[in-house]
């Protein structure tokens, strides 16, 4: 990675200039761009911005873009509007120390698709804020439907209630497959990631679910096998498709349950 | 470009390259007791902490340092030495490299969780590999150092 010029936007204006600008590169958290073999002629360091923030507003809760992957796991804000589902996410991430450094914007900038946090934020139905441009859709954003340079600021939250599931070699690997349900706005939700590609919606599964709060148990199961159909898978590395296939739904059934509980 | 950083107590100015990483930053400026192992942030012997709070100084660019606190093993050597007590009893500790980021990562889950469950410390340090002792030894040791230090 080498860089030549990089800079320390005080304000969010500022940024979004050199970005649109100077066609500038943001470092997030900054770990995963490190490891690019990428010339950067100008990278702009958001961390000055005041954007490393958890908070309410009103009944949303706004994850500010520079807040730490270690905020979401230990945000006591979160824990109480969703129990440990973001916990339960982002636990799994390399170890403390890299959590300390990944930032949420990051995260969901890169589309990253052996992201937890992602699939859950999908399955949440929540949306980016991005500077200039307004609330974007997540399953919309996921799916690269905003081209050209964007700046998020933060992440909205509704409430809701959901789930996540994974299955990993290690416990502290990227995931083989991972997948969260939600019920978010009296609907069901349910995402499913590290195909490897970005995390997708099974949308025919959540339809399935309808608006029932405890679906039975039939129910559940059928939704789980739309869910590993719908949804397409890729081999790579650490699994073949076939095998996320057939993990799919297992994880699909027991996010639902963990809701239902 | 120029950053000024306290280092251990000590404020320091330093002439890097805006990529340059925090970690060949200490090095270069003398604090080989920063490792460097994997140099993606996944084997935790790089840790330093930053305000307090342990980071993987391959994974962070030395330009964010800037006005900020690193705390490399030696600026906590008393505390450090402490722990490595436990670690020698244990036999937890053989070659020794990820000793410094091991260390740094317990005196940070010391600080943060007063009573963890042994669940608690292996989550805490699953970012800090160890490829001589296994683990049990150093459960045992970071179980006993902080029985020890609430006593």
């Amino acid at each position: 990675m080498e860089i030549t010029n990089l800079v320390r936007p005080r304000t969010i204006d500022e940024a979004y200039r050199y970005l649109t600008e100077k066609n500038a590169t943001l470092i997030g958290g900054g770990a995963w761009l490190r490891m690019s073999p990428r010339k950067i002629d100008t990278a702009v360091d958001l961390s000055s911005l005041a954007l490393r923030y958890i908070r309410n507003d009103g009944d949303r809760i706004e994850v500010g873009a520079m807040a730490t992957v270690r905020d979401v796991e230990t945000s006591s804000l979160l824990e109480g509007a969703f129990g440990p589902l973001f916990r339960n996410a982002v636990g799994h991430i390399v170890g403390v120390q890299m959590r300390n450094v990944l930032s949420v914007g990051g995260t969901v900038a890169g589309r990253y698709g052996f992201s937890d946090l992602n699939t859950v934020l999908l399955a949440l139905n929540a949306h980016v804020c991005l500077y200039k441009a307004g609330k974007v859709d997540f399953a919309d954003f996921l799916s690269g439907g905003n081209r050209g340079p964007f700046l998020i600021e933060k992440i909205v939250l509704d409430a809701g209630r959901g789930a996540f599931q994974s299955i990993r070699n290690t416990r502290q690997d990227l995931p083989i497959l991972n997948a969260a349900a939600a019920i978010s706005g009296g609907s069901w939700r349910i995402a499913v990631g590290a195909r490897p590609g970005p995390s997708r919606l099974a949308a025919n599964a959540a339809e399935v679910l309808g608006t029932a709060a405890r679906p039975e148990a039939a129910v559940i199961e059928k939704a789980a096998a739309i869910a590993a159909g719908e949804i397409s898978f890729r081999g790579d590395i650490r699994a073949t498709a076939d095998y996320r296939q057939s993990v799919c739904a297992t994880l699909v059934r027991r996010a639902i349950t963990e809701v239902v509980a | 470009m120029n950053i000024t950083v306290s280092i251990n107590g000590m404020e320091r100015s330093l002439d890097i390259l805006p990529g340059d990483l925090l970690v060949d930053v200490l090095r270069a400026a003398g604090f080989t007791e920063v490792k460097k192992g994997c140099d993606t942030g996944s084997c935790g012997v790089c840790t330093v902490l930053l305000d307090g709070v342990p980071i993987p100084s391959c994974s962070f660019f030395a330009a964010r340092a800037d006005g900020r606190e690193v705390t490399t093993v030696k600026g906590v050597e008393k505390e450090a030495a402490e722990f490595a007590n436990f670690l020698v009893a244990e036999g937890a500790d053989q070659c020794g490299f990820c000793a410094p980021g091991f260390a740094l990562t317990v005196l940070a889950m010391k600080k943060e969780l007063r009573t963890p469950t042994d669940d608690q410390i292996s989550h805490y340090l699953a970012g800090n590999l160890c490829r001589c002792s296994g683990y049990e030894g150093q459960m045992r040791a970071v179980r006993k150092y902080l029985e020890a230090s609430h006593a």
